[in-house]
This record gives C-alpha cells, sequence and structure tokens, in this order.
C-alpha cells in the first residue's frame, strides 16, 4: 500500500474573482538597445504611462543594456528625459520618485558570453532584494542581425529554454529579409527559447483601431453576414507616409517598402479582414485563423499582381523635397522600392473572386492607414433618371491618424426630387469616446507582462507572410528586372498602381 | 431665445424658458442642434449614453456644474438635470457646448444639456419630463449627486441602466444612512463611485494574494488595519467589508470613532480578529494609503498603489458601466452594513 501523500493544492485567490483587469505579476523589464531611438520616443514612456495609470506591478524593475560605459546616473536621467518629451502623461515627481530607484544597468558587448552572466546576477540580486523572483522579460530594441545571437547568450546564462523565474524574448520587426532568413531567425530562437515565450512585436496590432476590427467584425451581428464575396467587391489596405527616409537609409535601402510594410503591417491588416471567426479570444486561436487566411493567399505572379515605385523630387505641404536617390547615404543607382503596391486572392470559400489590393509608400500627398471594404452595388437600381447610381457603400477603418471607422451609404438629398447623394456615417475615437487611448507600445508591453500573446505574432505567421511576397522580392532583385516606376514625391504612387486596379475596372480610393 | 457665444475654442448656444412645456423644451433641443450643424465647423454631434441628474437639494449648482465639466471631456452625453423649485410651473434651460476642431482637418463635439426646474408633483412624475428629451437607443445612466435623495430618484431609477452615486458623501457617523440608502436601491444597477475609488487598490490585494504564502498568511489573520483620510472612510469600509466578505469572516460589529472605525469579525471557525480603520499616519496624505493584515507577528503591508492622480477617474468609470457588473460590491456593502447594524 502506497505511503505516498496527495499533493496539497494551492488555495485559491478569493480576491481575483472581483478584479476585472489583472496586475502583471513582479517584474524586471530587461531593455537591450535602451539607448536607442525606439526606446527613448516608445518605450520608456509607455513604461511610464504604464505605471501612472497603475498598470505596473508593484515590484517592477527597468534594466539596461547597454553597449559602452553609461553608467546608472547618466542613463537615469536619460529615461527621464525621454519621459519628459514623448509620454502622454506630464511628469510627476512622485512618481518618478518611484521608478527611478528601480533602473538599473547592465554594460557590456552583446556579443560577451560575460554580459549575459553578469545579467543573470543582477537579475538574481534584484530578486534577493525584493525578496521574490520576478519573470523576466529581454526586449529586443537592436538590430535584428543581433537577434539570434542575443537569444542564444541569454539562454546559456540560464534566462533562455526553462528558465526559473519565467523569462520572456520580445522582439521587433523585422523578423528576417526573406522567407529563408526568417526560417534561420525562427530556427535559431526556438533553440534558446520556447514559442510561447517569445513574443514578436508588430506595433500595428497594438493600435486600438487594429483591435477594434475584431470588434467590429465579431462583435456586431450587421457586419459578418455581409463579409464574404457575396456582399464584398474588393478590399483595399493603405499605408501611405508623407515622410521620406529620414536618417534610415542604412536600412531601407537594403528593406525597400515592400519589406518594411507590406510583409508585416500590411499582411497583418489583411489577415484580420480575412480571418474566419475564432471560438474565443485564446491567443492561439486567434492566432491559428490570421495564419490561415494568410496559408490562403495565392501565390503572387510579380509581373501581373505587384507594382514598385521610387519617389522622384516633388513638393508635400508647400517643401519641396528631394527624390530617394537624391536623399542622404542612398545610392544614386538605388533600384530600392519607396512605394509597393500587390493584388492579392484569398483562396478559400469565404473571399474567392475577391481581390485584395495593398499599396504603401513614402513621399505620398498624405499620411495614413486605412481598410477600406467596398461593397458590391445594388443589384437593381429602381430610381430611374437619375445622375447616375449611387455610388457603392464602403466601411473604410482609419487606423491613424485619425482612428475610427466610416460607413457611406446613399441618402435622398431634401427637396421635392429624388436625388441622391453619398453620406457618411462616422465613428470616431476622438469624438466618440474623448478619452485618450493608449499608446500601442503601452497595451503591447502590458499583455507581454501578462502574458497574453494574442497581439503578437507567432512564427508561422510571419512565415506565412514571407511566403506571400518571396516570389516578388526574387523578382525584383534580378538585376534585370525593370527599374522601380518613379512617381514624383506628394503624388499618390506610380501610374503602374493605377493600372493594378484599372485592369479589374477599379480606383484606388483617392489620397 | 437663442444665442451663440464663442470664447477659448468653445462655442455655446443656449435657450432659456419659464412655464414651458416639455415638448416645447424638445422642440428648442432639435432646433439647437440644427443651428449649430449649420455652423460646418465640422462637430459631430457626440453622445454615448443618456446622463439623467437628479441632485439632493444641498448640492450647490456649481459643484455639478464643475462635475458635469470635467466629465464632458470623457463621457460624452445627453445630459438631462431634473431640479425642484417651490413654484408650480416648468421651468428649462437648454445649452449645446461644442469644442471647436484646433485644426484643419480636425473635428470638434458637441455635448446637449437640458436643465428642468419643476416643482414636487412634477418631480414626482420626472420619468414623463425626461423620456422625450433622450436620445433613443443610448443607454441612460441616473447620476444621484449629494448624500440625501431626490424626489425624482424613483421615477427616474425606473429608466435608468445604471445608478451613479457616491457612498462617500457621507461620512462618520452618517455613513450607515448613506449606505443604507443605496442597499434600498437595485443594488446590482448601482455603480457607488465610493467602490470605484478602490478598483487600484482591489487589483493590487488580488495580485499580492496570487502568492500562496500570503493566502495562507491570510488564515491567520488577527487584526487588519486601513489608514485613510476622512473623506476615504466609505471607501476604507468598503474596501474592509470586501476583504472580510472573500476571507469569509462575519463583520460583526462596526462602530465611529473620534477618528476611524472600529470593529470585530469572526471566521467560519469562530475564532475573532479586529478591524481598524485610522487616520493617515501623515496627515497631508489623501486616499487610503496604507492596508495591513497581521497575523501572530506576522504582517502583509500594502501601500496605496503608484499611480498618477486622477481624482475624476472613479466617477467616470462609474459613468461609463452602465452594461458592466461591480463584482464584490453587493457582498462587500452587505458585510460593512451588517457591521454596522449589529454595533
Amino acid at each position: 500500500m502506497s505511503t505516498a501523500q496527495a499533493p496539497v493544492a494551492a488555495p485559491e485567490n478569493p480576491f481575483a474573482q472581483d478584479v476585472d483587469e489583472r496586475l502583471p505579476p513582479p517584474s524586471t523589464l530587461v531593455l537591450f538597445g535602451a539607448t536607442g531611438d525606439l526606446a527613448a520616443r516608445k518605450l520608456l514612456p509607455a513604461v511610464y504611462d504604464l505605471l501612472a495609470d497603475g498598470r505596473l506591478p508593484e515590484r517592477f524593475r527597468l534594466l539596461a543594456v547597454v553597449r559602452g560605459t553609461q553608467d546608472e546616473a547618466s542613463f537615469r536621467e536619460h529615461v527621464r528625459a525621454a519621459i519628459d518629451m514623448h509620454a502622454r502623461r506630464d511628469l510627476d515627481e512622485r512618481l518618478w520618485g518611484a521608478l527611478e530607484p528601480r533602473i538599473g544597468v547592465v554594460a557590456g558587448d552583446y556579443g560577451s558570453p560575460e554580459l549575459f552572466d553578469a545579467l543573470a546576477q543582477r537579475l538574481d540580486e534584484g530578486d534577493h532584494e525584493d525578496g521574490e523572483p520576478s519573470q523576466r522579460l529581454f526586449y529586443l530594441a537592436i538590430s535584428p542581425t543581433f537577434f539570434a545571437d542575443t537569444a542564444r547568450g541569454l539562454c546559456e546564462a540560464g534566462l533562455g529554454r526553462g528558465a526559473n523565474p519565467p523569462t520572456r524574448l520580445l522582439i521587433e520587426k523585422p523578423f528576417g529579409h526573406d522567407l529563408a532568413s526568417a526560417r534561420e531567425l525562427n530556427a535559431a530562437i526556438e533553440a534558446s527559447f520556447e514559442e510561447r515565450q517569445v513574443f514578436r512585436i508588430d506595433h500595428y496590432l497594438g493600435k486600438e483601431t487594429v483591435q477594434n476590427l475584431l470588434v467590429l467584425r465579431f462583435g456586431n451581428g450587421i457586419f459578418e453576414p455581409l463579409w464574404n464575396r457575396t456582399a464584398i467587391d474588393h478590399v483595399q489596405i493603405t499605408v501611405a507616409e508623407d515622410i521620406g527616409i529620414g536618417h534610415r537609409a542604412g536600412y531601407y535601402d537594403r528593406a525597400g517598402a515592400l519589406r518594411d510594410v507590406i510583409q508585416n503591417h500590411a499582411l497583418q491588416l489583411l489577415s484580420l479582414v480575412a480571418m474566419e471567426p475564432p471560438a474565443s479570444f485564446e491567443p492561439n486561436l486567434v492566432r491559428d485563423e490570421k495564419a490561415k487566411a494568410l496559408h490562403a493567399v495565392r501565390p503572387l505572379d510579380p509581373a501581373r499582381d505587384a507594382v514598385r515605385g521610387q519617389y522622384t523630387a516633388g513638393w508635400i505641404g508647400g517643401e519641396r523635397v528631394p527624390g530617394y536617390r537624391e536623399e542622404e547615404d542612398v545610392p544614386s543607382d538605388s533600384r530600392t522600392d519607396t512605394y509597393a503596391a500587390i493584388r492579392v486572392e484569398v483562396d478559400n470559400w469565404r473571399w474567392a473572386g475577391v481581390p485584395f489590393y495593398l499599396r504603401t509608400g513614402k513621399r505620398l500627398p498624405l499620411r495614413t492607414t486605412e481598410i477600406a471594404i467596398a461593397f458590391k452595388p445594388a443589384p437593381h437600381q429602381p430610381f430611374r433618371g437619375l445622375d447616375g447610381p449611387p455610388p457603392p457603400n464602403e466601411l473604410v477603418i482609419s487606423v491613424q491618424p485619425n482612428e475610427g471607422a466610416t460607413l457611406q451609404i446613399a441618402a435622398k438629398m431634401p427637396g421635392t426630387s429624388l436625388r441622391m447623394r453619398p453620406v457618411q456615417m462616422d465613428f470616431q475615437y476622438g469624438t466618440s469616446f474623448l478619452r485618450e487611448s493608449p499608446e500601442a507600445y503601452e497595451r503591447l508591453l502590458h499583455d507581454a507582462l501578462l502574458g497574453d500573446a494574442t497581439l503578437f505574432t507567432r512564427a508561422d505567421e510571419v512565415e506565412a507572410a514571407w511566403e506571400v511576397v518571396d516570389p516578388v522580392l526574387r523578382a525584383w532583385a534580378d538585376e534585370t528586372a525593370i527599374e522601380p516606376e518613379p512617381y514624383a514625391a506628394g503624388t499618390p504612387g506610380p501610374d503602374g498602381a493605377d493600372q493594378l486596379l484599372a485592369r479589374d475596372g477599379r480606383a484606388w480610393r483617392p489620397l | 431665445m437663442s444665442a451663440l457665444a464663442q470664447a477659448d475654442g468653445r462655442e455655446r448656444s443656449e435657450w432659456r424658458g419659464e412655464h414651458v412645456t416639455i415638448g416645447e423644451v424638445a422642440e428648442r433641443l432639435v432646433a439647437l442642434n440644427r443651428e449649430h450643424a449649420r455652423h460646418e465647423h465640422g462637430h459631430t454631434a457626440t453622445r454615448t449614453l443618456n446622463l439623467l441628474v437628479a441632485p439632493a437639494g444641498d448640492v450647490a449648482p456649481e459643484e455639478l456644474t464643475s462635475r458635469l465639466a470635467a466629465m464632458a471631456d470623457r463621457h460624452p452625453s445627453r445630459t438631462i438635470i431634473v431640479r425642484e423649485h417651490p413654484a408650480p410651473r416648468l421651468d428649462a434651460h437648454v445649452a449645446i457646448d461644442c469644442t471647436i476642431g484646433g485644426r484643419a482637418g480636425g473635428s470638434g463635439h458637441c455635448h446637449d444639456l437640458a436643465l428642468l426646474v419643476a416643482d414636487a408633483e412634477r418631480l414626482a412624475h420626472a420619468d414623463s419630463l425626461v423620456r422625450p428629451l433622450r436620445v433613443a437607443g443610448l443607454p441612460t445612466v441616473l447620476w444621484l449627486p449629494g448624500a440625501r435623495a431626490s424626489r425624482a430618484q424613483d421615477p427616474l431609477a425606473a429608466l435608468a441602466h445604471a445608478l451613479v452615486l457616491d457612498s462617500g458623501a457621507a461620512c462618520g457617523a452618517a455613513l450607515p444612512a448613506a449606505f443604507a440608502r443605496v442597499a434600498s436601491l437595485a443594488v446590482e444597477r448601482v455603480r457607488d463611485v465610493a467602490w470605484l475609488r478602490l478598483s487600484r487598490w482591489r487589483r493590487h490585494v488580488a495580485a499580492r494574494f496570487d502568492d500562496p504564502e500570503a493566502l495562507r498568511l491570510l488564515e491567520r489573520v488577527e487584526r487588519v488595519e486601513l489608514r485613510s483620510c476622512t473623506p476615504q472612510q466609505a471607501s476604507a469600509l468598503l474596501l474592509a467589508g470586501w476583504i472580510a466578505a472573500r476571507a469569509g469572516w462575519r463583520i460583526e460589529q462596526l462602530t465611529p470613532q473620534e477618528s476611524g472605525w472600529h470593529g470585530t469579525a469572526r471566521r467560519a471557525d469562530g475564532r475573532e480578529l479586529e478591524i481598524r480603520l485610522g487616520p493617515p499616519e501623515q496627515p497631508a496624505r489623501t486616499g487610503i494609503h496604507a492596508l495591513a493584515l497581521h497575523a501572530n507577528g506576522e504582517t502583509i503591508a500594502l501601500r496605496a498603489p503608484v499611480a498618477a492622480p486622477d481624482p475624476a477617474r472613479a466617477f467616470a468609470a462609474a459613468l461609463g458601466m452602465f452594461d458592466t457588473a461591480t463584482p464584490g460590491y453587493a457582498p462587500a456593502l452587505e458585510a460593512v452594513l451588517g457591521g454596522m447594524a449589529r454595533r
């Protein structure tokens, strides 16, 4: 007869049932690249805004990994300045007084094992001071060339797979530069961290409107019955920027618009529009459906389905701006795409025959990111003798800068005659909910602290997105391929992009 | 009479009338909205709820105005305030306030407000005054400012999805009456601001007891101590009541004292424990700033969660919770009221 006793179950927390939003457990956020631009503009302010909203755990530490010799005092000054300049909330001395002593620095070379040993030791010391272990989040806001080595260094220091206390790895795009390199990177990371520990950030998924797209689709009864080939004529996804490349020539000239935006942001938006309803909003169920949608994309024919362009000098907002090849550090014979448009078909029951047009570009007339769902026209027009049929209904989900949604419908104009005019039913976050939305990075950092991976990209999604664009990238890399089509800065893009839709009897929404 | 006034990036159109009918008020409201639309400033008529307000007689109009102004930036609503006066007639003031979009292409937003002042007989049927003015299809929230009840409370409560009040409007010996008033309403629809002020504290407590060691200590607690400033006594009592209810303790008595409250509670196994609500150690501190649970020489001590001060947050949250339950509130209130009744 066995004498082994049954394990004693941990008592249940009786207070948890009444709390709508849980605080993350004690945590240490380890920031690689803590003195970089992303950290200063987004990550450090996001930490402060989470603190100000009371959303950080009581035991929270920020540990910066820096190359060089920066000391704790000067790094804390750097954090304070970043918060002062970029946080949503004004710097409050009381809050800063709570955060400042919890900020530490570990200096070293990312390639050196000593750095990771020192980091592990520093983390243990923090836990010892606090009297309890904290989960560790490693945020790699560094060049992707260091991702694999950093992940390996962390693992070899006992901070990767199987680590206790638990660890997570947060990485920023780009996840590879083509399908092969993405697979290689995923494999390298998988050797050091389990997939459930890896949180790949596409900051678009942290935006309020992108999440609202899921609520719009699956929280409203009226849209989903129309969300298919029967009612929808086509979909346009636009990620337009009015700015040039700034000081990012080194990165951008190797990447181009297709890699920089279409492969990640635009295809993520496509997957959210095209996905089937998940059974629940459990992270892997949502990501399963997104991955399925990407896998259903018909392989692109680069000559037929893709257009690339490169901006030349022009005028934006009353200012003359240089052409791409005249930008600082850009080769004068660069063939990099600063504009990319693709025509995508999603080969499944829901979307058969409905084209998705995706475009992105630099130096376009304005900055906007939107998803336009163009519905089919009414099958029969009983209003004879009028100016013509009203334009088809359109649902436009604006991701930035004015977050909201607009439904265009036809309405009778006031008067004794029957004349129609398109009118817009508007929902804007700025006016319907007057509260400021959290920044995307606040939401994503908070989710990562809680371990909720719903808004993070899984390895198979990344690879599926590369599979979509890879044939085009290979065709464009061919030295004998036609050069990118020029377009003047401040115009909506190259003529070829208009032809892409004109062939189907359609046109881009005006920019 | 209507007027359009512009100042500080804001516009206001308004109309006042004495001896009016509610039909006339409704027409004026529509007319003012149309007039505003004609100015083509890109204003969006912005409403996410019908906010009915039935203040007690002792609530100063200025206090009401400032609370509503603070809310205008969080909860765009059609606001209908119902007050009492002795004259046997209905007077009304209708206003539309717009914030003008600050940049080209930006849009402003507008709120409208109707103040109805009527005699006691009309207020006893306040629902009939308010029905024609509500925006169809939007949720209705009734805010009951002040510690005492307005005559319009019951008829308007029947229309509301949620009842917003602040049991913290009372303190000291007046608190039992304030809690009893809440208990007389449909508690499941009550959004008590004093409770919502505790949301960060409740998250904090819940996070602390994720630790199994802390949970084991909870079973041995002999004394609960809370330190808060006087205006937060209602919240502090509710926090104590919530902890007791969820820990399975029955509060046996709660007695007001010169600088707080004192009480006892009993566990399911019969052991007694003490509850103390005292003033802050540093008089300048506001809110609830410390909670300690003592057990045989061991202590779980929690200090106020670090966060930016936002005095309007709890009230804003209350207005937005027309379709959200407030789990834990009813047991907390019941525990506190039980102790007060048995003192």
